[in-house]
């Protein structure tokens, strides 16, 4: 049996982990910018879908496609979404180039749905699928549907990429910078509290400045996850910021530890600055908990984030493999930097209050 | 003497405070309902719920925080000193605490009912909701004993009070008024019950921290 102690386990941790912290860092970083998004179908105009009376062009604007490159295997379908789906294969396909693309279609009734999703193949890119891409407002059904079965090689593209999802598109990648954020900013405060505990026990003063630096280096990293959850706002949800119970918790939970910071700084005693600053900071980190972790997941709450208000939360279906590969290691990497630029201010406070002793020491000498 | 006895006599002790400075409760009392004067000058009738509920509770919210800042401002550090010699500290918290229970609730209820008086009171079940105002109010001075014990230690100014008190109080608000909303819509237990809960555990939460870090507070 081997017995580990604690202490040596420490000890490796604080002798490695910055340079874990760079590597994971630099995969998170190299991952969430350089890897390109699947290929997709962002938008798809249709002429005259109205009518039926005569054939129909779809046209169809892809991204990261090879519609000109690998023009030969290319195929188009429309499927209407009834019970049983029905393809419609397109009779011409006009490639204007990789990413825009021309589609006829014969006339086509609506079986038992005004719906038609949108498929189209190449050997490179694999069936790219849009869902509900074009709509009729004709009100015949059950009209006469020219049904045709689309060759497929291969299903799925195989090189390496990021899928793609209908309006978060590119803008994915803050996964990796906007949820790290969140969950350095909890480590930090989380380890706040137990040094105010730790405070608490013993009015121990080396406790309370490593929970003062914990709390200012976790406020750092919360309003970083803000900034970065406001962009994605914006480019998801086309506001900078939404009435959102998770966004509005965060808020009140930021406001509350800059009144951390107002109230240690009215006092002037030391020992008593960190006793009642303390006592407020577990305060606030309860309620931080009801705020973030406990209401916003109530059933009837409105969010737009996955995962609350009732929403599935966003591993159940969205979180791909190849987004797992870089999103754990950027967690981790910022994580392991919030610790190391507490450790960093941790010291510097120790070293200040090391000159202040000594200058004491001096004076009094 | 043990904690109970101690919290009783100290508790009575809050009671005869309020007695021989009735003007404090009066004051109170008048700020409560000249606020709901005001409501009603600018609104006449509030026919609409989610307007009407959620003013009612920043009236409770103003009267709470002016209400129960006082608590340990009021006392002198002699007499706060010669409470803590005779007696256990979390006795002078709770009786502070059970006394602002017993301020909050009637300020709401009374407050209530001066603002159906004046206002209206377009609630589809009473029962809930007056059980959402008393559990609500409840929450409200526990949340704000806490923090004014806090405040009263670090240079006792208002604005530190509200500083602090904000985000404690803004959760409990929120429940709150969702709750009370949801009875005043007509609806029963069975959805409400969440948020029930959520008030309630936050009760429990802010009164059990305020009992375990008192004892550490009032040192001086």
């Amino acid at each position: 049996m081997v017995i580990v102690s604690w202490k040596a386990l420490a000890n490796v941790f604080k002798r490695s982990y910055k340079f874990f912290c760079i590597v994971f860092l630099l995969i998170g970083f190299a991952g969430g910018i350089l890897v390109p998004l699947a290929p997709g179908i962002i938008s798809a105009d249709s002429s005259s879908l109205s009518t039926f009376s005569g054939p129909f062009t779809v046209k169809v604007f892809g991204y990261n496609t090879h519609f000109r490159s690998a023009k030969s295997s290319l195929q188009g379908w429309i499927t209407n979404e009834g019970k049983q789906p029905v393809n419609t294969c397109a009779t011409s396909v006009n490639v204007i180039d990789d990413t825009h693309l021309e589609l006829s279609f014969p006339p086509v009734a609506p079986l038992n749905d005004p719906l038609f999703g949108l498929t189209v193949y190449n050997d490179a890119d694999g069936r790219l699928y849009m869902n509900s891409a074009i709509a009729t407002t004709d009100t015949v059904r059950g009209g006469i549907v020219p049904a045709c079965n689309p060759v497929v090689k291969n299903e799925k593209q195989d090189h390496f990429a990021f899928p793609f999802r209908y309006i978060l598109y590119e803008s994915m990648r803050n996964l990796f910078f906007h949820v790290p954020m969140w969950f350095t900013m909890i480590a930090l405060l989380s380890w706040a509290v137990v040094n105010n505990l730790r405070f608490l026990r013993g009015f121990d003063m080396k406790y309370d400045r490593m929970a003062n630096n914990a709390i200012t280096t976790g406020i750092i990293f919360g309003l970083l996850g803000l900034i970065t959850g406001s962009l994605w706002a914006r480019v998801t949800w086309r506001a900078w910021w939404v009435d959102d119970v998770k966004l509005n918790g965060t808020a009140i939970t930021m406001l509350s530890y800059l009144a951390y910071l107002v109230l240690r700084n009215s006092m002037e005693d030391e020992q008593k600055r960190a006793r009642i600053s303390a006592i407020y900071s577990i305060f606030a980190y309860v309620m931080m908990i009801v705020l973030i972790g406990v209401l916003p997941r109530l059933q009837g709450t409105d969010s737009l984030h996955p995962g609350n208000g009732g929403n599935p939360a966003f591993s159940s279906y969205d979180l791909d493999n190849s987004l797992r590969v870089f999103f754990y290691p950027a967690v981790a990497g910022w994580v392991l930097l919030g610790v190391w630029i507490y450790s960093v201010r941790y010291r510097m406070s120790n070293l200040k209050e090391n000159l202040a002793a000594a200058e004491v020491k001096s004076r009094i000498a | 003497m043990n904690l109970g006895r101690q919290t009783a006599a100290l508790f009575k002790r809050e009671i005869l405070n309020e007695q021989r400075q009735k003007y404090a409760l009066y004051g109170m009392l008048l700020y409560v309902v000249s606020t709901v004067f005001v409501a009603k000058f600018s609104f006449r009738v509030i026919k609409d719920v989610p307007a009407w509920n959620a003013l009612f509770w920043i009236i409770l919210l103003f009267a709470a925080a002016t209400g129960i800042a006082r608590s340990f401002a009021q006392e002198t550090r002699g007499r706060m000193l010669y409470l803590y010699s005779i007696a256990d500290p979390r006795a002078v918290l709770l009786a502070k605490l059970l006394y602002n229970c017993l301020l909050m609730c009637f300020l709401g209820f009374t407050g209530l009912a001066f603002y159906t008086f004046l206002v209206g009171f377009p609630v589809g079940n009473t029962g809930f909701f007056l059980a959402a105002l008393f559990l609500g109010c409840i929450t409200l001075a526990s949340a704000f004993t806490m923090i004014s014990a806090i405040a009263s230690k670090a240079g006792n100014n208002f604005t530190l009070m509200a500083i602090l008190g904000f985000p404690v109080v803004l959760p409990v608000m929120l429940a709150a008024i969702r709750l009370s909303k949801h009875a005043a819509d007509g609806f029963g237990w069975s959805g409400g019950a969440a948020y029930f809960g959520v008030l309630l555990a936050m009760n429990i939460v802010v009164t059990g921290l305020a009992y375990l870090l008192f004892p550490y507070l009032w040192r001086d």
